[in-house]
């Protein structure tokens, strides 16, 4: 079974339609890198891909259930890490982590989880405070907690530092041959080294690049 | 809806409206009773009013209620088609209660004003004029949340939620009136209505006339509204393929 | 969904208003500012209940609405409604999990003004005075959640705001008046049974209709 499978999937913004009707499916255990030019709606897809927006046409269905008639029951099988990584100002990564954990019904130790994503430090900070990379490294911490079959990552190597970005490398080839992972990135060269398959978004759809 | 039974719709609410506007002026002026020798009348000219009030009210209830269905449509559908031709009523309804308003308030001014009191404090103290302000307000707050919210989609959305909160609000607010008020406003119709205001003859049958006609008129600047918001749409489709291809 | 998922939506929701704890202080100075103002304009309501009735609710009005606008708009302008979006649960507890914490807190400043409405004015510290406002926070807190929810997705939210509260809140302001101006005449709560009730059915319908209207309004585009 498919983590994700698209199928004719459209999507329009008033009188203008992103794409010709795309097909796309990352298998369990695969890694799909997704390129493309810059405003051509990679972040929508991972959205559409999330259920935080509706597509016009087509399927999705994630890990076997079908997204669009049961978003609800689809959104528990999908991580995701937003474009911004927004966080609430008044909480700390802690507490995001273990509110987050709850909502997941998952026993994750919050602290372990915090060291493992070098958090230590600002384990207690509000998140008002945070760098733009430390907030980012807390979004790929939340994106990734219940290890979910699907993991959407929104340039996940933004704002992070050497160390930031081995960690996201370690996340990557952790859930490689166990569960599906689908990433926009801007860098070619990096896409072809971290993912299994590299894809690229333009105005007729996705295609191998 | 189909574009042919549109625009035979439109011109038979054309036609009704250039025909029923004079009969209703005619029946208004000359057939409608003088109501001078009634000594609890303040006001009989301007109870003429009479046949212009109620039916400009109804109407936007009408309209109100196209706003209601068609924004479950949208909701349901997520098809922009629906969401048009609801702007296009809202926009139509807020007419028509302006007029209701601003027709009631002369009125009530003549009818109510006592002396030594400030004429339109004791009209818009009145609760039923209240439950026409309060639709008043309800469409004025739909149209000002279209004009401040961008994109289609989301403007679609949000204005289909709020026209089912104020779908809700309205005859409450309506139902309240009538439950927890005496009131000087005649009730000429539905639960609670007054005996004295009770309609009857002639009266019944112009406001009737007068109810259609105002129907007619509604419907008629509705579609023509609609055609307009079409086009608009059809030239920003245009618009956006001239500027995708490269 | 489970109780524990609720439990945690309410944890953080509560945990970010109370972090902030200045957004009700302010809440609480915001009532008593117009209380303070009202002294200013009346220095006894004896004899005026419509006046005492509007210095009684206008206050709950503003503040239901200024809660629960501030609450929305951090969420928008923060970007967490995306974070909600993400989140493994469905779109409808979040908006009763905010409501619940707005409820809480519109029903503590609508104590806040009774009190302060006796104390300052003398008026009649009852449970016929303060049922209809507790009523009326109920339902208060449901619209003004609901819209503010909508203003936070539009531009010039803190104008558009009190435009699309009132009309909503009309009925519930109309019949709780009716049954202050009862309570102020020093009648018997049966003698406000219409407007109680008028108060308390629209809660409910205000309630059921955001069950259904929550999940639309927290989608993304």
């Amino acid at each position: 079974m498919p983590a994700l499978w698209m199928s004719g999937l459209r999507k329009r913004f008033g009188a203008r339609e992103l794409w010709a009707p795309l097909d796309l499916t990352v298998e369990a255990g695969e890694t799909v890198a997704l390129l493309g030019a810059n405003g051509v709606g990679k972040s929508t897809l991972l959205r559409i891909a999330a259920t935080a927006s509706r597509p016009t046409a087509g399927a999705l269905v994630v890990d076997g259930v079908d997204a669009v008639r049961s978003p609800d029951q689809a959104r528990p099988r999908v991580g995701l890490q937003p474009q911004d990584a927004p966080l609430y100002a008044e909480l700390t990564p802690h507490e995001h982590l273990r509110w987050w954990a709850r909502l997941h019904g998952v026993a994750v130790d919050p602290d372990a989880t915090l060291v493992q994503f070098g958090l230590a430090q600002a384990a207690h900070r509000p998140s008002a405070v945070l760098s733009r990379g430390q907030r980012q490294r807390v979004a790929l911490a939340l994106a990734s907690l219940p290890d979910p079959p699907l993991l959407l990552l929104d340039e996940p190597f933004t704002a992070l530092d050497a160390a930031g970005a081995t960690q996201v490398e370690a996340l990557l080839a952790a859930r490689r041959g166990r569960k599906g992972t689908l990433m926009a990135l801007h860098d070619e060269a990096l896409a072809r080294r971290v993912a299994d398959r590299v894809v690229r978004l333009d105005r007729t759809g996705v295609h191998p690049a | 809806m189909k574009a042919g039974f549109e625009a035979k719709a439109r011109q038979v609410s054309l036609a009704a409206v250039l025909v029923g506007f004079p009969v209703l002026l005619y029946l208004t002026w000359f057939v409608a009773p003088d109501w001078s020798y009634q000594p609890d009348v303040t006001a009989p000219l301007t109870r003429k009013i009479l046949f212009f009030h109620p039916p400009s009210a109804w109407a936007s209830f009408i309209a109100y209620a196209v706003v209601f269905v068609l924004g479950i449509a949208y909701l349901n559908e997520r098809d922009l088609r629906h969401d048009r031709a609801a702007r296009a009523a809202a926009e139509v309804g807020f007419m028509m209660n302006s007029i209701a308003l601003a027709t009631g308030t002369l009125w009530g001014i003549q009818e109510w004003a006592k002396a030594g009191q400030n004429a339109l404090a004791t009209v818009y103290s009145e609760p039923k004029v209240l439950v026409v302000v309060v639709l008043w307000l309800t469409f004025a707050a739909y149209l000002l949340l279209r004009r401040f919210v961008d994109g289609p989609e989301r403007q679609a959305r949000l204005a289909a939620v709020f026209g089912v909160l104020g779908f809700i609000a309205v005859p409450a607010s309506f139902l309240t009136s009538r439950l927890l008020t005496t009131s000087l406003h005649p009730d000429i119709a539905g639960p609670g209505s007054n005996p004295d205001a009770a309609v009857s003859g002639d009266v019944g049958m112009i406001l009737l006339v007068g109810f259609l006609v105002f129907l007619a008129l509604f419907v008629h600047l509705w579609l023509q509204r609609l055609r307009i918001l079409r086009l608009e749409d059809e030239t920003a489709v245009l618009e956006a393929q001239e500027t995708d291809t490269p | 969904m489970s109780d524990g998922r609720f439990r945690a939506l309410l944890w953080k929701d509560a945990r970010r208003e109370l972090r902030g704890k200045e957004s009700i202080a302010a809440g609480v100075v915001l009532v008593l500012l117009f209380y303070v103002l009202d002294l200013f304009a009346f220095p006894t309501l004896a004899g005026a209940p419509r006046t005492a009735a509007a210095v009684l609710w206008t206050p709950l009005l503003y503040a239901a609405g200024a809660l629960a606008g501030r609450a929305w708009a951090a969420e928008a302008d923060r970007g967490t409604l995306e974070l909600l979006r993400a989140a493994p649960v469905p779109l409808l507890s979040h908006g009763l999990s905010r409501w619940v914490v707005n409820l809480v807190i519109t029903l503590a400043l609508a104590l806040v003004g009774f009190v302060a409405g006796g104390a300052l004015f003398a008026l009649p510290v009852t449970v016929e005075v303060a049922l209809p406002l507790a009523l009326g926070a109920v339902g208060l807190s449901i619209l003004a959640s609901l819209a503010a929810a909508l203003a936070a997705q539009a531009r010039s939210r803190d104008v558009l705001l009190p435009i699309l509260l009132v009309p909503l809140a009309a009925p519930l302001l109309q019949a709780g008046i009716a049954a202050t101006l009862s309570a102020l005449a020093g009648l018997p709560l049966s003698e406000a049974r219409a407007p109680l009730l008028v108060l308390a059915a629209y809660d409910l319908v205000a309630l059921g209709v955001s069950l259904v209207l929550w999940p639309i309004l927290l989608e993304g585009e």
